[in-house]
């Protein structure tokens, strides 16, 4: 009986035992707290440097496929490309039908947001940091310009591409998610008028580091230019542009075509969102035909867009391949091509509609001049009848296919679209801005949907 | 002296009987041992066919010929008694006794055993029997079609790929749906909650872990259904729990072994192929498209071909009969088995191998067992069951996937070959795969060590009372790898890219419990308490490469870039008390009560334990006195009720936490916001409430289960969706309900016990009806292809959502006259205007069908005569509906895309279709979008497995010496017929496997095989 008593005696101790020693909780591998981030100063760059991330894509329903949409989406919605693959939520871009439920339209829309409120998150976090050890108050305002100009860049396409979208200022913790989550759409002038005062902000904080794969003050003088053309605040625009011409030490690339296969170590790069193997983007595979290792979703709309065979202008051979075949991405194996987000011929264009518009044909033509020369091309004059519709084209050859809308955008804020893209079935008003996803109707009942859909 | 006598006397017996009498009277009665008659016992004179049955008092009475002297009385559930007729006294009384039956058997139910007849809740059991005879790679094909409640589909024909087990409906959406699957006390890993188990996407379907386990060594497999009962293993438990026990030896063979050797080879072969346009089918076709959308119709094929950048071949390549090949099966097992006084054991090896349909997929495993038991002391047992097994997978890519087999040889021009004069592969046409670049230069292979074993040791206290102490480990190591070389599409552009994975996932559990099992007078009672602890460690490694030096060299030394590496792991712990009790009192009344306390890692510290408790009774009413008159007819009877509480767990492991994640750019470390925190999360539970009835008919010849149940699930752990202007996609909260009602019913009916022929049939039958109580503010949630899947509230899960199409328009006056859609002409799809707005869009979607069938079951018939049997066993499945996704593209008649024989019936102005719309380049009318169109019946009547058999009696087996003891030769056709209207490959389909709600849905998926398998068992 002795022996029984010890037997019991060993089963509590092993119950109790194996319940007490063992605190059940495992730290995480794969991610940490946000507590332990905004401890010290590598946390806080890795986070400034996680904010550029969100520019990548690849986060929510779009994954991987974000770079690719962004660029050709407005393009295909345009006279610049068409459809020419399989998924039908990108051919309802390229025939101007765009469901409310389509899940590219979301994947865009999500991702722009992701960005700007994920980064609220950091913004917020370093504005909270106090007496931090080697924690200096220039670096703090670098992050902070940095951080604001990545914000200011996604709301400024929400706004453009979406129009009056809700104006989230706030980080999304447990206690904001109700708010933010039910804030309702807010004015595009209120939202143009956040994305001014945050980019002259960090116009004047920014630290004087330059690198291509990050913000640097010419990148923000470079985005008010651009920002300010399309507000139609042309006086400024033409200040900011010519700042960044003469003042950011940043100069045309002899060949146009070095941009594009050299975009880290082009001179007239002000800014590209930077891709390698491990995060690579598919811009190229979807651009490229099944002969080249891709699968050609969106191809050029007009394979004569830079004029006929007898056309001397080089940027044909850079901008199409083999008849449709879009080429300023060229790595369909491992997506790593970096995305231009600004560059220097922008700007001369810039400023060569803003001194037209000033009535400055001689300065106009000066900058006009330098791409037209550069692209192979002869000199031409601009005057006031003609120099819209040249520098219009001129910005439709020189930007096609590069982030940013061009060739959409231009023809929205000239009053252009419904002529232009007319007979390809845009309409106005619906087609001026495309619809919210009806996943976001759905979660927030106090967002209004635009005009006709 | 005496044994002499007897004969002598015997003798003069005979002798005189064959002088003076034909036949004598012989009368009796047959009564159990409980001296109760025995009904319809079949009372036959050895060595003739004379007999008859006794009656409803267990009388009978027949002439017995003098010179016979040997009655056999025969009843199910008894044992067969021999006796000797002398001219004693008559009439003659026959103590029969009950064989174990299957109410006799011991039912494990997890770290208790009771015998089926005392089971309070519903727990289904296969056994070995039934399982020898499948062509089984997996053991779930051994549960499907013949447990009631349970729901088995085979998402796909990929050999040994993913099967989907749903015990009474679905009650998570985003939690697990799979039962819990535990194999002699260990609980199998099945997968990682967190993600997909294989590190290289091969399309919708993932790999099975259970494919890992010998159906050869099975013993038994019973499923707890109902949540009484499955609350023994409380917070994993929701969706049943699955208990498979192994085979074991037994104690007193006295040294003799039993060795089993099965041998078995079988041929598959694709049971239904579709058919694809030829080449002048195919030019007529995008001639009609281009006529169509250009509005002229004088364009001839040639010029809309070189419209459509396609050159018009004179090749032609039937690419669907290419990528089949006759596949092959191929099982060899050895096992054996015995046992001496205090030592048992059983040990096995198999091989198993399966060359899938589809060419270059296989699976090959090697599997190897060693269960031992020894009594080690008066008081101590230990016990040891360790099987290792290695399985091989070979796979292609399918479902959803450009570089499978299914999408390129559907949709690819027929005018091609495969190869170019020159033996090089000739490119896809449209950028995809060519099929025999997958056949031959495709490289994938998946390798699986996986050992699952465990040791423990039972000490006995005092009577009836036992200390039993048990350490389990499951370990799989997985390793996989995959290339595209550069000359097959994928690898063409990387010129080669290869990937390499290595996944491993361990887990150690420790069991100490108490076990008691005692009689006192009328009552027994059974109970188990302890505690459990269980860690879970995952880790995983994947790299790829590209840049190949070599097509035929696919390992990543031969590649000059080096592209991504990656490494994750996680760990969880569980750690639970637990106690369950039987008790039971004069064989009348039966209670059992479980209680379950578990502790999750997964779960925020406040919330991080649950309990889960279950109770349920049974009143066995053919065991009352009163009962006593009806007991001729009805000779069992019990009824139970139960109710229970089952857990289920978030997918997710740290939802408590704000957490950032790692996220590079430009290879500067960089940290994202990545997970917004609940901290309130709590244990998706199960309430549920089963009432059951167990009655047998005639000594239980004909004996019914049935069972209803309701099972609420009013906490679901869902992701409610936030807009994006939050950040985040959405936030994981306890938010929805879901309810499942069912009946199930088994009836086992042994029609025919003769003496040489023998005819047993079974028929269950199952209904679930699920409905989704609540959701997220009643919002929507959309899944699957495109949003082919909606989960709405008070619909049923998994259901299709879509447009429904009322035709196709005739003449455009019938355009003129209906609602406004966009781009519609004559011969395209009408849609309805289900708002009413006379507008055709988004809002016009509605619910279009459901995957989840309104019965299903299984129906089973045995013949036996002599050593000859005949198993037929069919499967059925009613009123399930499919989204065939594959229509859109396969009918879609709107690309240069190849399309089946059903687009002949398309509508053209002489053929006034009402069903297929007319052919039209980029379908401006959007014809394929998800709508009705696409939603198919997928009732199916399959004859799944026939089983021919013949068993060798011992005068034939007499040449070996007594060497071979039995043989039994046997060859079955598995899916040998299939009734079903659905048009796709196969009616068993799902492309995303894994997913909680999204079912029935077809996509590229690799087919199911018939196959023919022929095979011997020989006992030596």
């Amino acid at each position: 009986m002795k022996k029984i008593f010890i037997n019991i005696g060993l089963t509590g101790l092993l119950i109790t035992g194996l319940g007490a020693c063992n605190k059940l909780q495992y730290t995480p591998q794969q991610s940490m707290t946000a507590e332990t981030v905004y401890k010290d100063i590598n946390g806080i760059k890795a986070a400034v440097i996680g904010s550029y991330s969100l520019l990548q894509g690849g986060l929510g329903i779009d994954d991987g496929d974000y770079a690719f949409d962004i660029i050709s989406m407005p393009e295909s919605f345009s006279d610049n490309a068409v459809f020419s693959g399989t998924f039908p939520t990108r051919q309802e871009y390229s025939v101007f039908r765009i469901t409310t439920a389509n899940l590219t339209n979301q994947g865009m829309y999500d991702m722009l947001y992701y960005a700007a409120v994920r980064t609220n998150d950091v913004i917020e976090s370093i504005q909270a940091i106090k007496d931090m050890d080697g924690f200096t108050d220039e670096m703090k305002d670098d992050y902070l310009s940095q951080l604001y100009t990545i914000r200011a860049y996604a709301y400024f396409y929400l706004t453009c591409y979406y129009g009056n979208v809700p104006l989230v200022l706030k980080s999304t913790t447990s206690e904001t998610v109700d708010e933010n989550a039910s804030l309702p759409n807010t004015a595009q002038s209120e939202i143009m008028a956040q994305i001014e005062k945050d980019l002259l902000w960090s116009e004047s904080h920014i630290g004087s580091a330059s690198s291509g794969a990050y913000v640097s003050k010419a990148t923000i003088e470079a985005f008010l230019a651009r920002f300010y053309l399309y507000n139609g605040n042309y006086e400024k625009a033409k200040t900011y542009s010519e700042k960044v011409i003469n003042n950011s030490g940043a100069s045309l690339d002899p060949s146009y075509d070095d941009i594009f296969s050299n975009v880290k170590g082009s001179p007239g790069v002000l800014w590209y969102i930077n891709y390698n193997a491990s995060d690579g983007n598919s811009i190229a595979f979807y651009f490229f035909n099944s002969s080249m290792g891709g699968r050609q979703e969106v191809a050029v709309r007009d394979p004569n867009m830079f004029g006929d065979s007898t056309s001397t202008d080089v940027r044909k051979a850079t901008t199409i391949i083999n008849g449709n075949v879009v080429f300023k991405y060229r790595d369909a194996g491992t997506g790593a091509d970096p995305v231009i987000l600004f560059r220097l011929g922008e700007q001369y264009l810039i400023a060569a509609e803003t001194e037209a518009r000033a009535g400055n044909y001689t300065e106009a033509d000066t900058y006009l001049n330098a791409i037209r020369e550069r692209a192979g091309l002869t000199d031409t004059t601009l005057d006031a009848n003609n120099y819209l519709d040249i520098i219009l084209e001129e910005r439709r050859k020189e930007l096609a296919f590069e982030m940013g809308g061009f060739r959409l955008l231009d023809l929205r804020r000239t009053g252009r679209a419904a002529a232009v893209l007319g007979p390809l079935g845009y309409t106005s008003p619906k087609c001026d801005l495309w619809p919210f996803p009806q996943a976001d109707m759905d979660a927030n009942p106090n967002l209004k949907q635009n005009t006709g859909y | 002296m005496k044994k002499r006598i007897l004969p002598m006397a015997l003798g003069f017996l005979l002798f005189s009987a064959g002088a003076y009498a034909q036949s004598r009277p012989i009368k009796g009665q047959v009564l159990d041992d409980k001296g109760e008659p025995v009904v319809g016992v079949s009372v036959q004179i050895k060595g003739t066919h004379q007999g008859t049955i006794t009656d409803a008092d267990g009388n009978f009475s027949l002439e017995v010929p003098d010179e016979d002297n040997t009655l056999i009385f025969r009843s199910v559930g008894f044992k067969t008694q021999e006796v000797q007729v002398g001219d004693g006294l008559q009439p003659i009384t026959v103590h029969f006794t009950y064989t174990s039956t299957t109410l006799d058997e011991t039912v494990v139910l997890g770290y208790t055993a009771v015998k089926r007849k005392d089971v309070t809740g519903s727990v289904s059991s296969v056994g070995a029997e039934t399982i020898k005879d499948i062509p089984n790679v997996t053991i779930e094909k051994a549960m499907e079609g013949r447990m009631p409640g349970v729901h088995v589909v085979q998402n796909s024909g990929t050999p040994g790929g993913g099967i989907d087990v749903r015990v009474r409906g679905t009650s998570s959406i985003n939690a697990n749906t799979q039962p819990l699957y535990v194999i002699d006390g260990v609980p199998m890993t099945v997968g990682d909650p967190t993600r997909t188990l294989s590190q290289i996407d091969m399309g919708g379907q993932e790999l099975n872990p259970l494919s890992q386990i010998d159906p050869n060594d099975i013993a038994s497999i019973e499923v707890l259904k109902d949540a009484a009962t499955a609350a023994m293993y409380g917070s994993r438990a929701a969706n049943g729990v699955v208990l498979i026990t192994t085979k074991s030896g037994k104690y007193g063979q006295k040294g003799h072994a039993v060795i089993h050797a099965n041998v078995s080879f079988g041929t598959q072969n694709a049971w239904k192929k579709l058919k694809t346009l030829n080449n002048q089918q195919y030019f007529e076709l995008i001639g009609d498209e281009i006529r169509n959308y250009t509005g002229d119709q004088t364009i001839s094929n040639e010029d809309a071909m070189s419209m459509v950048g396609m050159p018009m071949n004179k090749d032609y390549t039937n690419y669907l009969d290419y990528i089949f090949q006759p596949g092959q099966l191929q099982n060899h097992s050895v096992d054996v088995s015995g046992g001496g006084e205090k030592t048992s054991y059983y040990a096995s090896a198999g091989y198993f191998k399966n060359d899938g349909i589809l060419r270059s997929t296989s699976l090959d495993r090697y599997s190897a067992r060693l269960n031992v038991k020894t009594m080690a002391t008066d008081r101590v047992t230990l016990s040891s069951n360790l099987g290792f097994t290695r399985t091989i997978e070979r796979r292609v890519r399918n479902d959803n996937n450009i570089y499978g087999y299914m999408l390129p040889s559907l949709l690819t021009p027929p005018d091609y070959t495969l190869y170019n004069e020159d033996g090089t592969y000739k490119p896809n046409p449209l950028g995809w795969a060519n099929p025999a670049t997958i056949a031959n230069s495709y490289y994938n292979h998946v390798g699986t060590n996986r050992f699952i074993g465990n040791v423990s040791a039972e000490v006995k206290l005092i009577k009836g009372l036992s200390l039993v102490s048990k350490v389990g480990a499951d370990v799989m190591s997985l390793s996989e790898e995959e290339y595209d070389p550069a000359n097959t599409a994928p690898g063409a552009a990387a010129n080669g890219s290869g990937t390499v994975g290595s996944t491993s996932i361990n887990t150690w559990l420790n069991e100490n419990y108490l076990s008691f099992n005692r009689t006192f007078g009328n009552s027994n009672i059974i109970a188990a308490a302890g505690l459990s602890f269980q860690e879970t460690k995952s880790d995983y490694m994947a790299a790829q490469a590209q840049n190949f030096s070599s097509i035929y060299l696919h390992t990543l030394d031969n590649a000059s870039d080096k592209t991504t590496a990656s490494s994750s792991s996680s760990q969880e712990g569980m750690r639970s008390y637990f106690a369950n009790v039987h008790y039971s009192y004069a064989n009348r009344y039966l209670i059992s009560g479980s209680f379950r306390y578990d502790a999750s890692s997964r779960f925020p510290e406040s919330h991080k334990w649950g309990a889960f408790p279950g109770v349920s009774a049974a009143w066995r009413i053919s065991n009352e006195k009163f009962f006593h008159g009806l007991k001729k007819t009805i000779s069992d009877l019990k009824l139970r009720i139960g109710y229970g509480v089952t857990g289920n767990m978030p997918r997710i492991l740290y939802p408590g936490l704000r957490l950032y994640g790692s996220s590079s750019y430009a290879n500067a470390i960089g940290l994202i916001y990545a997970q917004l925190p609940n901290a309130d999360l709590v244990w998706e539970k199960n309430n549920e409430f089963d009432l059951g009835l167990d009655i047998g008919f005639i000594n239980n010849r004909i004996y019914v289960t049935a069972d209803f149940y309701n099972r609420i699930t009013p906490n679901l752990i869902l992701s409610k969706p936030l807009p994006a202007q939050t950040g985040f996609p959405s936030i994981i909260d306890n938010i929805g309900k879901m309810k499942n009602q069912g009946v199930e019913l088994n009836i086992t009916s042994q029609n025919i016990v003769g003496k040489d022929f023998t005819w047993t049939t079974t028929l269950n039958l199952s209904h679930n009806k699920n409905t989704v109580e609540k959701l997220y503010a009643g919002k929507d949630i959309q899944l699957g292809f495109s949003g082919s899947t909606i989960i709405r509230e008070g619909e049923e899960i998994g259901s299709f959502y879509g447009y429904k199409v009322a035709g196709v328009f005739q003449n455009q006056k019938e355009i003129d006259n209906s609602p406004t859609q966009d781009g519609a002409e004559p011969g395209d799809f009408k849609f309805e205007d289900i708002n009413g707005d006379g507008i055709i869009n988004d809002k016009d979607r509605a619910i279009i069908g459901s995957p989840n069938p309104k019965l299903f079951g299984g129906f089973g018939n045995t013949l036996t005569y002599k050593g000859l049997s005949l198993d037929i066993f069919c499967q059925f499945s009613v009123g399930n509906k499919i989204f065939n996704a594959n229509k859109s593209y396969i009918n879609g008649m709107n690309s240069v895309f190849n399309q089946t024989d059903e687009v002949l019936d398309r509508w053209t102005p002489d053929n006034h279709s009402n069903t297929m719309p007319r052919a039209v380049y980029s379908d401006p009318n959007n014809n394929w979008r998800n709508s009705s169109a696409m939603v198919e019946d997928g009732s199916y009547f399959r004859i799944k497995n026939v089983t021919l058999a013949y068993s060798f009696n011992d005068k034939t087996l007499k040449f070996s010496n007594g060497i071979i003891k039995g043989l039994r030769i046997y060859a079955t056709a598995n899916n040998l017929l299939t009734f079903t209207k659905y048009s796709g490959f196969d009616p068993e389909v799902n492309m995303f496997s894994g997913s909680a709600a999204v079912l029935g849905t077809d996509f590229g998926t690799y087919p199911q095989a018939r196959s023919f398998v022929f095979g011997a068992n020989f006992t030596f």
